[in-house]
């Protein structure tokens, strides 16, 4: 029987990939490491796919079609940033069946077989899959395009996708990436609210999820937070496990980055050991 | 984890001004053009043909003289004022001005303006760790 064997969440900044003037590498170095030490979760759990939930940044969609939740079921997860092109398989069966699983169960997602896929790919692909063999699944969910769906609607959207999983053999890490506070492109952006990050933390790592995913689209706008939908979707997704283990959070000037991971019982007592 | 303060206040003491969305807001379809434009800015050639001849990619994308105006300051601020969605106002900008700045041989920053965020970030001592 299928399983969710590994649940993270992890910052994708572009200033992980390339070098910005203004940038503190100390603090990037720190969420650079974190992501890895992510990595280091998929070497312990062995996956056969990893589910990648990210944001577009409409890199890969534009105003022409502005689909709330795509699936990308093409042979490859391609695409550039900063001039590094970058190529990874898909799990192409788990995608589709995904599909059809998810479209069975009232989530009218829609599906590519050839998309151009944005930093949020590429930053864990280099950080988090490193040189691992393992084929992919990237879930694009719609973040900056309003309306935006709900917290609860992801959440509802993650348990789907855990139902069609436990019906497959596949067993699958699940990584939401985005987060946390951050305005690019307004006026808001040298002010972050840093506040906010460390309320959603507590309540990450008390196991209190419920006053997040009770947030509105609105809120999470006006917070810098709307790349959080990604998370409330492995919410859903990764069913009981312990709080989040909060690996790391650098509050650099312009952003949050937040690294989380979270634990079944079982992976608790072995790391306890 | 590292740099984590706790804090018992609801929402880390935030108080929303709830009025719908305020940041990334549903574009308004009379903008579709310029946000295209900016969109497309991710080719280098369409780049390079626009700062060749800004009046005809203009032209070309049915630019209004408001949105032509507000393209010609590559200010994030000032595009996004006049219709654009701000991610796209964001790379779009930046991307035309790295590249007139390494065509006219002038310093980093002489025309991408988001390093002006840093320093009003400095300015504002909202360093606020």
């Amino acid at each position: 029987m299928g399983e969710v064997v590994a649940a993270m969440a992890g910052v994708h900044a572009p200033q992980l990939l390339q070098s910005f003037p203004g940038e503190d590498e100390t603090q990037l170095d720190a969420s650079r490491d974190a992501l890895r030490e992510l990595g280091g979760i998929l070497d312990e759990t062995r996956p056969d796919a990893l589910l990648i939930i990210g944001s577009d940044h409409l890199e890969t969609f534009s105003l022409d079609l502005v689909p709330t939740f795509t699936l990308y079921t093409g042979p490859r997860a391609e695409g550039e940033f900063g001039g590094e092109p970058f190529s990874r398989p898909v799990h192409t069966g788990l995608a589709t069946a995904l599909v059809e699983g998810l479209i069975e169960r009232g989530f009218d997602m829609a599906y590519s077989q050839r998309a151009e896929l944005g930093h949020a790919f590429a930053t864990p692909f280099r950080f988090v899959l490193g040189d691992r063999p393992i084929p992919v699944v990237p879930l694009l969910v719609n973040v900056y395009l309003p309306p935006l769906t709900t917290p609860r609607r992801c959440e509802a959207l993650g348990r789907a996708i855990a139902e069609v999983i436990a019906g497959r053999d596949e067993r699958v890490a699940v990584l939401a990436s985005g987060g946390m506070s951050h305005y690019p492109g307004t006026p808001k952006y040298p002010e972050p609210e840093f506040g906010f990050d460390r309320w959603i933390l507590d309540r990450i790592e008390a196991g209190d999820l419920d006053p997040l995913l009770d947030l509105t689209p609105e809120q999470l706008d006006e917070v810098g937070e709307g790349e959080l939908l990604a998370w409330f979707v492995l919410f859903g997704a990764m069913g009981r496990r312990r709080p989040g283990r909060v690996l790391s959070y650098q509050p650099i000037w312009h952003h949050g980055h937040g690294v989380v991971v979270w634990d079944t019982e079982t992976q608790a007592m072995e790391a306890a050991r | 984890m590292t740099d984590q303060k706790t804090t018992d206040q609801k929402y880390g003491g935030y108080v929303f001004r709830g009025k719908g969305y305020h940041h990334y807001r549903y574009p308004d379809p009379g903008s579709y053009d310029f946000n295209r434009l900016l969109r497309d800015f991710r080719d280098p050639a369409l780049r390079a043909r626009y700062l060749d001849d800004a009046d005809a990619v203009e032209k070309e994308f049915g630019l209004s003289p408001e949105e032509s105006k507000a393209l010609r300051t590559l200010d994030i601020d000032t595009c996004v004022a006049a219709g654009a969605h701000p991610l796209l106002a964001w790379t779009g900008c930046r991307f035309v001005a790295r590249d007139r700045e390494a065509r006219e041989g002038v310093p980093p920053g002489t025309y991408d303006r988001t390093r002006d965020y840093a320093e009003r970030a400095r300015k504002a001592g909202s360093d606020r760790r």
